[in-house]
């Protein structure tokens, strides 16, 4: 049975209709990156986030953002011990491996700007001493589309640094009977849940993940997605490189959830919608239209052509 | 196929059935028009008595025509000879032979005809150049060159020869009415008042004949079957031609019968019946070839692309590839052929498509997976060779029992 089958058998009692946002945590955990959700409260995001962190037996922690936030609350600080008479390091929320960033955008730039250096550095530097984070290391960050007042919106090269951004909506009619008729065995299930595999064995199948094989088209696809973001009429700000590093390190985790030891196109399809969205800025005049990032690169995987021999 | 893609084909069909159902519609509507509609004038028609075509005037022109008609029909009714209609109608007379020559109703000899008949001031000798017949011409010679003696007693036989002569339509109505005006001021110059009265009141029954019974008779017949409900019965019983006057008559204040023209309540076709004809089977033809389209674009886009598309592989390409991988592509360019592949989609893309069309094909199921092993997994072993070229027999199997 693949990883995948296996994490979303695990899950499908607690995290009802939940398998695309499972999916995508799981590929970008083993791709070290971080993730941006975006949805209204109330649809558990942080279940969601606590569940994959029990199913790899993983630290979790959760921040609420708010914009008196001090880049110190999340990163730590010296403090001083009266007792000892001496600064103790007191290390902050992100000294954890997976990190639940709630309403990211609540956050003031600064604060926002020292967590997105961390994510990206992996490592923090306090009062001139650096310290390594935590191995694995992931960001889950939530934010509220619907929310303008009181917020500070993340700056494009910010959310570059993510490695995906998942829009998860409200479940179907069904699943939300579901989730209300069983909420008890849900939240006993959530609680008792055991991990499937070990930190140490999650850190060898990330090592795995790495040697997936690419084929050299592979990347040439990819290469013409990425760039057809950027000549695309309605986009004002295309990909970037690491806009199809993304692709390609996702697209390896998620062959390796299938249990292949290669990638296919369609891996790169799968991702590519969460891998790009959050990077492609439209024009404005398009943007008034109706044109959204995610019918841009679904005209896009609609027209770029798959390898050929 | 999604419930949107089923609703979006069954929207489309509805609307390409009742695009060409409504074409076809208007163009019996047309077809049972055809006698009425006749140009772009948004006109009713009627035949022409001189050349048995059809003429045309709108509801318009044919209110104006009637009432001038009406008009003219009062005054015309009273007098007996022509200097009394030319003093009291001479505007109305041309008013109505311009509408009836707008409406082609008359010719331009009529047209003439009514010009000498209402105006005064024409010369001589522009009268005796309207005339072209030799005999004519001889008639009119001899009595200008004879005395009044001599006039007189020639006249009787010639007048008689000319009324003859117009009566066997050897002479046009043109040549008649410039005759006999310029044998009324011939008799007029010899102090000839009773011959000059005879041919005055010939001019004027004429007259009569040309504005009242001929075409005002034909015009009504025409406005009573187009206005069937709303012309008088009176005029329906009148034939061509046999506009009987009625001196006698106490109601002298008009001897036509004018129908009440309502203006049309619904518009007709403003568009030529040929245009008509040929934008519907035009449209008619795009909407069948969107049709066939849509239920074969499969096909369709395949034709294009081995039309316009340079071919995926030429041989040479194929002689370097890896069996499963060269297998793969024959199979693909075989099945394009009945399921279109798109060059944006992958091989289980594709699978999925030919699973869509053609059903579970097993052969095709496991030669994609070899071939994908093979292509994005560089792997080549002599099983995988032996088992894609197993499977692409039994795909050509497949395809040939699907045929």
């Amino acid at each position: 049975m693949s990883l995948l089958k296996k994490i979303l058998e695990a899950t499908s009692d607690i995290l009802i209709e939940r398998e695309k946002e499972i999916t995508l945590i799981v590929a970008s955990l083993l791709s070290m990156g971080h993730v941006l959700m975006e949805g209204v409260p109330g649809i558990a995001k942080t279940l969601t986030a606590k569940t994959i962190a029990s199913l790899f037996d993983l630290e979790f922690r959760r921040i609420q953002m708010t914009p008196d936030l001090l880049p110190s609350d999340i990163l730590g600080a010296y403090v001083y011990d009266q007792r000892t008479g001496e600064f103790k390091l007191r290390k902050g929320p992100i000294f954890t491996n997976i990190l639940l960033a709630d309403e990211i955008n609540r956050a003031s730039p600064r604060t926002q700007s020292a967590l997105l250096e961390a994510m990206q550095e992996r490592q923090v530097t306090i009062e001139g001493t650096t310290f390594k984070l935590e191995e694995p290391f992931m960001v889950i960050a939530t934010q509220n589309p619907i929310e303008f007042e009181g917020v500070f919106p993340l700056p494009e090269a910010q959310l570059d640094r993510f490695l995906v951004k998942i829009v998860s909506t409200y479940p179907s009619t069904e699943g939300f009977i579901k989730i209300l008729s069983k909420i008890d065995e849900i939240e006993e299930r959530a609680r008792s849940l055991k991990p499937i595999i070990s930190r140490s064995t999650l850190l060898e199948v990330i090592n795995e993940v790495k040697k997936v094989r690419v084929d050299e088209s592979i990347f040439g696809y990819v290469a013409s997605i990425v760039e057809a973001t950027r000549t695309h009429p309605a986009v004002r700000l295309g990909g970037s490189p690491r806009a199809g590093i993304a692709i390609i390190k996702l697209a390896k985790a998620f062959a390796y959830l299938d249990n292949r030891n290669y990638v296919i196109p369609d891996d790169v399809k799968s991702v590519a919608k969460p891998a790009l969205i959050h990077r492609i800025i439209l024009r404005s005049e398009y943007e008034i239209e109706g044109v959204t990032p995610e019918s841009i690169v679904d005209q896009i995987l609609s027209k770029v052509p798959t390898p050929k021999p | 196929m999604s419930k949107r893609t089923k609703s979006l084909q069954f929207t489309m069909i509805t609307m390409m059935i009742l695009l060409i159902s409504t074409l076809n519609l208007s163009l019996i509507i047309a077809s049972a028009e055809m006698s009425n509609i006749y140009d772009d004038k948004h006109t009713i028609g009627f035949p022409n008595v001189s050349t048995n075509q059809t003429i045309n005037i709108s509801a318009e022109e044919l209110r104006a025509l009637l009432s001038s008609l009406k008009d003219l029909s009062n005054i015309t009714s009273s007098c007996r000879d022509i200097e009394c209609v030319r003093s009291s109608a001479s505007n109305q007379i041309n008013n109505v032979s311009t509408r009836l020559l707008k409406a082609e109703a008359i010719g331009g000899d009529e047209y003439q005809a009514l010009k000498i008949l209402s105006q005064e001031n024409t010369s001589l000798q522009d009268l005796y150049d309207l005339i072209g017949n030799p005999e004519l011409k001889k008639i009119i010679n001899n009595l200008s060159a004879s005395d009044l003696e001599k006039f007189k007693e020639l006249f009787p036989q010639y007048y008689s020869r000319i009324n003859e002569l117009y009566m066997s339509g050897r002479i046009s109505i043109k040549e008649y009415v410039a005759a006999l005006e310029l044998l009324r001021r011939i008799a007029l110059e010899r102090n000839s008042s009773d011959i000059a009265n005879t041919l005055s009141t010939r001019e004027a029954e004429v007259l009569r004949e040309l504005i009242e019974g001929k075409y005002s008779n034909l015009l009504l017949e025409y406005v009573s079957r187009f206005m069937s409900g709303t012309a008088s019965s009176s005029s329906q019983d009148r034939s061509m031609g046999s506009f009987s006057r009625d001196y006698s008559s106490s109601n002298k204040s008009s001897l036509i019968q004018i129908p009440t023209v309502a203006p049309f309540s619904i518009s007709l076709p403003r568009i030529p019946l040929r245009d008509l004809i040929t934008a519907s089977v035009i449209i008619g033809a795009l909407g069948i070839g969107a049709l066939i389209f849509f239920f074969n674009k499969d096909h369709i886009y395949s034709l294009i692309d081995r039309l316009t598309k340079p071919r995926i592989f030429t041989r040479k390409d194929f002689e370097n590839m890896p069996p499963p991988i060269r297998l793969y592509w024959i199979a693909v360019s075989i099945l394009s052929r009945k399921v279109y592949r798109e060059d944006s989609y992958t091989h289980r893309e594709y699978l999925n498509k030919v699973y869509e069309k053609l059903g579970f094909l097993r052969s095709f199921t496991n030669l994609t997976k070899i071939y994908e092993l093979s292509r994005f997994g560089a792997q080549s072993t002599p099983e995988l060779d032996q088992e894609a070229v197993k499977n692409f027999d039994e795909l050509r199997r497949d395809v040939k029992i699907k045929k």
